[in-house]
């Protein structure tokens, strides 16, 4: 049976007539688990999980419910409905209406060269053991290293009582391996990230090999081992791409979320200017290896790219249906569920600088002593716009040149201030990947930009010293 | 949610299924884990309740080895037919899997699991989302109370799970809990004089939790930083709240011990303090204990994700490191017997390790008189950023946001973009009081506690 066929059913059923909107959403996934060590493999594991829920709409209030029993969907509307019932909306502002669109019907297909079923479980695991083994053996101060790899192959339905039936295929992929080293008792670790939203093996014949991957990490960690703590305060700096996508991402992305960005610093900027002229921020369903890229999002929207800061001005925000009839806008399509089990919410997916036009030479150009920031280790953002990132990689900049590496360190700064100090953007592009959580979802993203210079005031940098 | 016999009957039916699958199979050492989740919850947005959810879920995990390779596998699908194709696929992927040299068996047990006390509350299990609705609008009530605050967001949640394993080495363990947490998330102010979202949580097995008590810490320290101070670049007292402690999201503490305790960094030497067994690693106020045994806490419980017994461990002792947590797996590799501290990762299948509850035994004074005996100091409400701290070297660097100005044994504002920084066995190192107002988070019980010479560094 069709996984969509029990859904479309529930909706011709009695349960859904008179209910104002129904949205019933499935997904068939298998994910492949494997977790490698240079001592072998840890965990090969085969995850199958099926399952559905209903989100309705009545007389304005939201009511949401899950079952993994394919065989009872119309059950799941009844909860849901009675769910959506024990709300009350005092006054019709606070009334969910969602933003007209037009039904969508159609079956989103990937293009995996090499499809992630079709490769044989050794054939992973040979990568990841071999990936490990490079990586322990490049060293001897290495005292571990894990990569952890899980794909997602499957099927995701949403149907709507509005007509709109979706159906996409899943290959993802998703690798995160981590070093750890001791040299005279001094500890250190780092990590390195990928995130392919759909796609298959090809990725790790062509693009990130084991070696191209294990490289990165023995730079990394030889780096952290020989580094210098990091002076606490403030200085002019560059960013390179994977922290300038961070930037974004905790900056300004999560408070150009719709749903923050009422009760967030940015309220009441729209159309001001935030930034210098030459800059410009997007959030993009599409970028090339993007783990953000969505075809549809999980209302059914088509999405689009929105321009959040456009020549320096703060332009638009991250919608889902219901916040665009709240601005008066048409959907973005950044509504997006970690899976079934939770209710679609506004999520980046690709967020980035576009572009400046000035070379490296020139971002460094008068900087007697600073920082060069080259990759991250997670951050966190707040309403009133402080942003904190972790930052694994790390340089000090001396007379303009790059000078010693720095050992682990944080980045923070409050964007409101910070946007208005970057001084450069660079010609270059690049971006980093990985998961992001918000409302206890956590959602693949890709965040990126070309090298940026900022003057001192706009970064506060800060280690254990 | 009724507590129906149904969830705990299809539990023991599907443990049931699974061992005669293994068996038919010929599978000689297998593991099942199988739980049964239902829960009922209520979001909050923009000061009032925005949705409601009911979700029923299951899940089995099945472990199976041959010869020394172990293979895992997942469903939540419960008929027999997924049951068997579930204990198949573990075995098939143990066929892929590496011999594994460290491999003893799973655990069997030589002492069964005594039952805790208060872990199921069947006024939780029978909460309707109504009731749910009213426990929110009381705690944002309670944080706009006094006026100038927002509440944007927070959740009222009740679950109600059944858990049980089996193993081929004879282990069998049922239990049935119940958990109501809350959290409630308030600012004050707007645009750019915006405050930072100020947090609190609290969890409970049973009913017992205080709605309005919760609403109003939220609301009393958003309004607290609506009031500006200016952070200067210092080294000075610290007074962390329990949340910016012993949150599992966002406690420095319960962040970095969790890890470094753990038996398993203990024997891949990634754990600061892993050769520091029998050393202080803490000021003498500081004492340690992981206790999921204490009746009525909302992380205790009678056995860990592996069935063996939960018990009482000392961790650190007025200062001096004791001992770390352990599984069977890695307790056999290290000589040690397990703490009953297998914890199990729901997307995999596989046993680590982690603390049940971490609990700082309670010292004097609630936050309030704590604030009163610093001259000059910072209180952090919560941690921006504390994930990204290094868990194998102990060095952070988070944004105490909110962070509070204390002057002359007052909260004079909030800060904004005070970056606090230095590694964890400093910061210890420098414990000088704990407070009395352990808070109960599930994965830890902890105070407020106060620091000396912290580094704070602002732009």
């Amino acid at each position: 049976m069709n996984l969509a066929d029990p859904l479309l059913k529930a909706l011709d059923s009695r349960r859904c007539q008179g209910l104002d909107y129904v949205e019933l959403r499935a997904e068939e996934i298998s994910q492949m688990a494997i977790d490698a060590r240079e001592t072998g493999l840890e965990v090969v594991s085969n995850r199958g999980e099926v399952g559905h829920s209903a989100r309705v709409l009545d007389n304005g209030s939201w009511g949401f419910a899950v079952s993994n029993r394919m065989t009872d969907v119309p059950g799941t509307v009844v909860e849901a409905s009675k769910a959506s019932s024990v709300l009350t909306v005092a006054s019709p502002t606070d009334m969910s209406v969602l933003a007209d669109m037009r039904p969508v019907k159609k079956r989103f297909t990937t293009r995996a060269v090499t499809p992630l079923d079709d490769v044989r479980a050794e054939d992973k695991t040979d990568f990841l053991k071999t990936l490990c083994s490079h990586i322990s053996a490049s060293d001897p101060r290495i005292t571990t290293c894990k990569a952890s790899y899980r794909d997602f192959t499957g099927t995701r339905v949403t149907v709507t009582s509005e007509g709109t039936a979706v159906e996409s295929e899943v290959s993802m992929l998703y690798l995160m391996t981590s070093v750890s080293a001791r040299d005279s008792g001094a500890l250190a670790s780092a990590r390195d990230e990928i995130g392919i939203a759909a796609g298959g093996w090809e990725h790790f014949e062509k693009k990130d090999t084991v070696e191209v991957i294990g490289d990165r990490l023995i730079r990394r960690i030889r780096q952290q081992l020989e580094g210098v703590p990091c002076k606490p305060g403030t200085y002019p700096c560059v960013l390179a791409p994977r922290v300038v996508g961070m930037l974004a991402h905790e900056a300004l992305g999560h408070l150009s979320e719709a749903d923050f960005f009422s009760s967030g610093a940015f309220s009441g900027s729209e159309g001001k200017k935030v930034a210098p002229e030459f800059v410009t921020m997007v959030d993009s369903p599409r970028l090339a290896n993007g783990f953000g890229n969505i075809q549809v999002d999980d209302e059914g929207v088509i999405p689009r790219k929105v321009f959040l800061i456009r020549d320096g001005l703060l332009e638009d925000q991250m919608t889902n249906r219901e916040w665009a009839t709240r601005l008066g806008r048409k959907p973005t399509g950044n509504a997006r569920a970690e899976s079934y089990r939770v209710p679609p919410i506004i999520r980046m997916r690709n967020t980035y600088f576009e572009p400046g036009e000035m070379s490296l030479d020139e971002l460094f150009e008068g900087k007697k002593f600073g920082y060069l920031c080259l990759d991250v280790r997670g951050g966190q953002a707040e309403a009133n716009s402080s942003f904190q990132v972790g930052i694994q990689e790390c340089f000090e900049i001396r007379d303009g040149e790059v000078s010693r590496p720095v050992r682990d360190l944080a980045i923070s700064g409050i964007a409101v201030k910070s946007l208005a100090l970057i001084d450069g953007l660079g010609k270059d592009f690049g971006f980093e990947s990985s998961y992001c959580g918000k409302m206890g979802q956590s959602s693949p993203t890709s965040d990126g930009g070309p090298h940026m210079s900022l003057k001192k005031g706009a970064i506060v940098f800060g280690g254990a010293g | 949610m009724a507590a129906d016999m149904s969830q705990k009957s299809i539990v023991q039916d599907t443990v049931s299924e699974a061992r005669k699958a293994a068996r038919s199979l010929k599978c000689k050492e297998y593991e099942i884990f199988c739980n049964a989740v239902r829960e009922r919850s209520v979001l909050i947005e923009r000061d009032r309740v925005v949705s409601a959810s009911s979700l029923k879920d299951f899940g089995i995990f099945v472990r199976a080895v041959t010869d020394g390779r172990m293979g895992m596998a997942f469903t939540n699908t419960f008929d027999s037919k997924h049951v068997r194709m579930c204990v198949a696929s573990a075995l098939k992927m143990s066929g892929v899997g590496d011999k594994d040299r460290n491999w003893q068996g799973f655990p069997s047990s030589k002492r069964s699991y005594r039952p805790v006390g208060g872990v199921f509350d069947k006024r939780v299990s029978s909460m309707t989302l109504s009731e749910l609705r009213s426990s929110a609008d009381v705690m944002i009530g309670s944080a706009r109370s006094a006026g100038s605050v927002s509440v944007t967001g927070g959740e009222v949640e009740a679950i109600h799970k059944v858990i049980a394993i089996s193993n081929s080495s004879g282990i069998e363990a049922l239990m049935e809990e119940t958990i109501l947490s809350a959290d409630c998330i308030s600012v004050s102010g707007t645009g750019n004089a915006v405050t930072p979202e100020c947090m609190d949580a609290a969890a409970s097995h049973s009913k017992n939790l205080d709605f309005e008590l919760l609403g109003e810490s939220s609301g009393r320290v958003a309004r607290l930083c609506a009031r500006a101070a200016n952070p200067r670049t210092e080294r000075c007292k610290v007074l962390f709240s329990p949340l910016s402690l012993g949150s599992s999201e966002s406690g420095l503490l319960n962040i970095v011990l969790s890890r470094a305790l753990s038996g398993e960094y203990f024997v891949r030497k990634n754990s600061f303090l892993a050769d520091k067994v029998g050393k202080e690693v803490a000021g003498s106020a500081l004492s340690l204990t992981d206790d999921p045994t204490i009746p009525g806490r909302a992380g205790s419980r009678p056995f860990d994700d592996e069935g063996l017994p939960c018990k009482k461990t000392a961790l650190v002792k007025d200062g001096v490191l004791k001992g770390f947590l352990w599984n069977s797996y890695f307790g056999a590799i290290a000589g040690e017997d397990s703490t009953g501290n297998g914890t199990r990762d729901y997307s995999t299948g596989n046993l680590s390790i982690a603390p049940m509850t971490l609990v700082v035994e309670r010292g004097r004074g609630d936050l309030d008189s704590l604030v009163q005996q610093i001259d000059r100091g910072y209180l952090v409400w919560g941690c921006q950023g504390a994930h990204t701290a290094n868990v194998e070297t102990g060095d952070f660097s988070f944004v105490a946001s909110p962070g509070l100005k204390i002057e002359r044994g007052e909260i004079v504002g909030g800060v904004s973009g005070a970056l606090v920084s230095g590694n964890i066995m400093d910061l210890l190192g420098g414990v000088e009081m704990v407070g009395s107002d352990q808070k109960d988070f599930g994965s830890s019980l902890m105070p407020s506690m106060v620091f000396r010479d912290v580094r704070i560094t602002t732009g």
